[in-house]
């Protein structure tokens, strides 16, 4: 089984991290996977986007036309690429900064990550509340590698990044089309 | 330069003490008549003897022209590489091996006119290099072009009506830079430019000495200075040693009445690339 | 930070393809970095700046990509590992002293992350269109070894050849990476350190008097290091064997000879290609890089299909893998070569192949999704 993920967002909300922390939990697990990151010629505010495919076999093709899931963090990250979507493919949004689904999932899953972010004081965990609730919404790997995972990509926050995870899978919800 | 005291002893020999320090096997050498570069070549030989360096830890680096030869007739690990390069180069040798004592000689175009930005940069890091930069004012190996050296107004074979644009002031600039250890000598001035030779082997980091170096058959043939006795007569008329001379000053003109400035202008401590270096390895753990 | 003070431990790792590049330059023995900022290699320098001083080693920001491998070959002459790493722009402004680097027999390592080009280009984006630079950038006869990994594994297992093949030949050798495989993340597996094979440059330590610098009695003369006594002359002019310029045409024979054969009469063992249902296969794609990956994945679907096709991945470009091309070709009714550029590795294709050749191009820029690659197979069958 092969799945191919694209995080779209802006340049400063952890979405290329996100997408190497997911990689890495599923290369942990003992599964193949390989992440492309793309951005704008802006240092920061630009476009970003993390192409993550994962698989119980050995990857073959590393980058991803169409993929199976879309994590759109900004509004600006699902126009650009809310038409990549499969047809049938699966979305989880930022509730609160994509207010215009521009494609048509089988289902949509919501999470207001920045805003639950925000609540604990610091939005670059934004990244992280997502990854929980990517992690409620789609499995894929397991929850304890991936947060094992974050736990070791950042060892000096070890609380707030187990609390933003935590935050993000209890507050995901799928949301009607 | 005064005649008082000279002895000549009539006595030919077949061999010098420095010869263990020539490839003679190589001579004879392709120099013109009346060239510096035999003499540059004998002061660098007797600098090294007199210097405390074992000769083994000595290496030369040349890039291309008549100067970059010289790496070819001394006997020391020699490197004679791409035209402009040789700072560059010994850049890369005296950072992995800072027990070398590393000296670039090459010429005027190959240094500071193709290899102007490695000469600039290398003078900025400090790397404990030394650069015996023969200036003649010429690209004498392809045929007597102008370079960034020859002096506004000298004929060449591409200034037909006098070079159209000012030379380096090679000490002004390197004082700049922040070099350590700044000189100006002539190919008449053997004893001062050996002494100063020596001296640069001493001083941590970027040494450069600009030899001012006869070109008869080239530069001379376009400006009246055809024979090698008219670059002595130029050289004892117009050289002024001012160890303390405004570099601002510096500048080469050979025009009548303005002097060629000569002195070992800047010596002072500072921290080399070594240095800098020393401080990395720290903060990186590697050194306590 | 002490665990740091050391090299990538054995293990499974997910990385960066330029920083999997950077490590594995540590473990082949790299001591000597210089580099000049670069898009799309820009980590490999970031990482090199951290690492080379955690071990004692040396990195150096150039003031350009001239100075960079100039001053890789001043280390080198020293005796120890250098390299360095760029993209088109500075990879063309070194090809002078990849020159110099045949010509002294100084080994070095070059990675060129290749972009989008020609030119400035795009350089945040992949292209594949410096195959023919690689091989031919510099003037004059010169043979040396171009790798091209497609995957972040090969990236790291070729950077460690490249230093071997460097170190055996006393040749310049390039990793022609790109764009999306030295961005992309990828599984990494360091195996135990015993089992990576080093090879380092044979030392000459014989007689002075006797020493060669420039021997042809061997294809490739044993080194000497500055200040290891031999009072050694190395020259870029054209030399005799001992290091001396001449312009005896015996003696330009022999060197260029030296220089060229060194690499030919060794290319069977320099080969390294990968082959996928080549054996029975109509039509096969000869390819490289991260097109190789759009291409294995275009021929499984073809075969599902039930269209006879195979591909040969080449892992080394230059020299260029005759052999399996030649027999691929005395079977298959035609040869495909997928690249991202208009048409370069196709030429070399072109001189052993034995039935007609086609491209499938695929400009700058993006690499091209398997579909691309299928619909050319679809329309060669």
């Amino acid at each position: 089984m092969r799945w191919d993920i694209r995080w779209a967002g802006f340049g400063g909300q952890g979405v290329i991290r996100a997408g190497e922390i997911l990689g890495r939990a599923a290369v942990k697990q003992g599964l193949d996977s390989a992440m492309r990151p793309m951005y704008g010629p802006e240092k920061t505010g630009g476009w970003s986007r993390a192409d993550v495919v994962i698989s119980d076999e050995q990857i073959i093709f590393p980058l991803i036309v169409n993929p199976d899931i879309l994590v759109a963090m900004s509004q600006d990250g699902m126009n650009r690429d809310g038409s990549s979507l499969k047809k049938d493919g699966l979305l989880l949004i930022d509730g609160e900064l994509v207010k215009d689904v521009k494609c048509y999932p089988k289902k949509i899953y919501s999470v207001e990550a920045t805003k639950i972010a925000d609540s604990l004081g610091r939005r670059i965990v934004a990244n992280i509340v997502m990854l929980g609730a990517f992690s409620k919404a789609f499995g894929i790997v397991s929850e304890d590698i991936l947060l094992q995972t974050i736990i070791e990509t950042f060892p000096k926050a070890v609380e707030l990044n187990k609390t933003a995870f935590k935050l993000g899978k209890e507050n995901v919800r799928e949301v009607e089309i | 330069m005064s005649q008082k005291g000279l002895v000549i002893k009539e006595k030919i020999v077949s061999e010098s003490p420095r010869d263990h320090l020539i490839r003679k096997e190589r001579f004879p050498h392709i120099w013109c008549p009346g060239c510096g570069l035999g003499t540059v070549l004998k002061c660098y030989v007797e600098a090294i003897a007199a210097s405390s360096i074992p000769e083994d830890k000595h290496v030369v680096i040349s890039g291309i022209g008549c100067t970059g030869r010289i790496a070819g007739y001394v006997r020391l690990d020699s490197y004679h590489v791409t035209h402009g390069r040789p700072i560059a180069f010994a850049e890369g040798m005296k950072i992995v091996r800072p027990d070398l004592e590393v000296t670039v000689i090459s010429g005027d175009g190959d240094l500071v006119t193709i290899g102007g930005n490695h000469f600039i940069h290398a003078i900025r890091r400090n790397v404990d290099i030394n650069v015996f930069l023969v200036n003649n004012f010429i690209y004498g190996m392809t045929g007597n072009q102008m370079g960034s050296t020859t002096p506004l107004g000298a004929k060449s074979s591409t200034s037909p009506y006098g070079c159209p644009e000012p030379p380096f002031n090679l000490p002004l600039l390197a004082a700049a830079l922040g070099a350590p250890f700044v000189a100006r000598w002539t190919t008449l001035h053997t004893r001062q430019l050996a002494e100063a030779m020596k001296k640069a082997f001493q001083v941590k980091g970027f040494a450069l000495i600009e030899i001012i170096s006869p070109c008869p058959v080239g530069f001379g043939s376009y400006n009246e200075l055809r024979e090698g006795k008219d670059y002595i007569k130029l050289f004892l008329e117009n050289c002024i040693v001012d160890h303390s001379a405004d570099l601002n000053k510096a500048a080469i003109s050979l025009r009548p009445g303005e002097p060629i400035i000569l002195g070992n202008f800047i010596q002072r401590e500072m921290p080399s690339y070594h240095d800098f270096e020393l401080e990395v390895f720290k903060k990186a753990g590697w050194l306590k | 930070m002490s665990s740091e003070l050391r090299l990538l431990k054995p293990g499974t790792y997910f990385m960066m393809g330029n920083i999997a590049c950077a490590e594995a330059a540590l473990i082949a023995g790299c001591e000597f970095y210089a580099g000049y900022p670069i898009t799309p290699s820009n980590e490999i320098a970031e990482h090199m700046s951290r690492r080379m001083p955690q071990l004692g080693r040396h990195f150096i920001q150039m003031e350009d990509e001239i100075g960079s491998i100039v001053a890789v070959l001043g280390a080198s002459a020293a005796g120890v590992k250098a390299m360095t790493a760029t993209s088109g722009p500075g990879f063309s402004l070194m090809m002078e002293t990849i020159g110099l680097s045949a010509m002294l027999e100084l080994p070095c390592v070059i990675i060129d992350v290749q972009r989008a080009g020609p030119s400035t280009g795009i350089p945040t984006f992949v292209g594949q269109g410096d195959v023919m630079q690689a091989r031919w950038g510099s003037h004059g006869d010169y043979e040396l070894v171009v790798y091209a990994p497609s995957a972040v594994q090969e990236f790291f297992d070729l950077t460690i050849e490249a230093f071997n093949t460097s170190e055996w030949l006393r040749i310049p050798v390039v990793v022609l990476s790109d764009e999306v495989v030295g961005h992309m993340y990828g599984r990494l597996v360091v195996p135990e350190y015993d089992k990576i094979k080093i090879v380092n440059r044979k030392r000459y330590n014989g007689p002075k008097d006797q020493y060669l610098p420039y021997s042809c009695e061997a294809l490739v003369p044993p080194f000497v290091a500055a200040g290891d006594g031999y009072r050694i002359h190395m020259t870029g002019l054209t030399h005799d064997e001992r290091g001396y310029p001449s312009l005896e045409i015996e003696d330009s024979h022999k060197l260029i000879d030296r220089l060229v054969m060194k690499v030919r009469k060794n290319s069977k063992h320099l080969w390294k290609y990968e082959t996928l249902y080549a054996d029975d296969a109509d039509v096969v794609v000869v390819t490289f890089g991260i097109t190789a990956r759009s291409t294995e994945e275009a021929v499984k679907r073809a075969r599902a299909e039930g269209l006879k096709v195979g591909m040969i991945k080449l892992l080394t470009l230059w020299p260029f893998p005759e052999d399996p091309v030649k027999i691929a070709s005395q079977y298959a009714r035609r040869l495909l070569v997928a690249e991202i550029n208009m048409g370069q590795l196709i030429h070399p294709v072109r001189e052993v192949a034995e039935c007609p050749v086609a491209g499938i191009n695929y400009p700058v820029g993006y690499a091209p999704p398997p579909e691309y690659i299928l619909d050319g197979i679809r329309a060669a069958v």
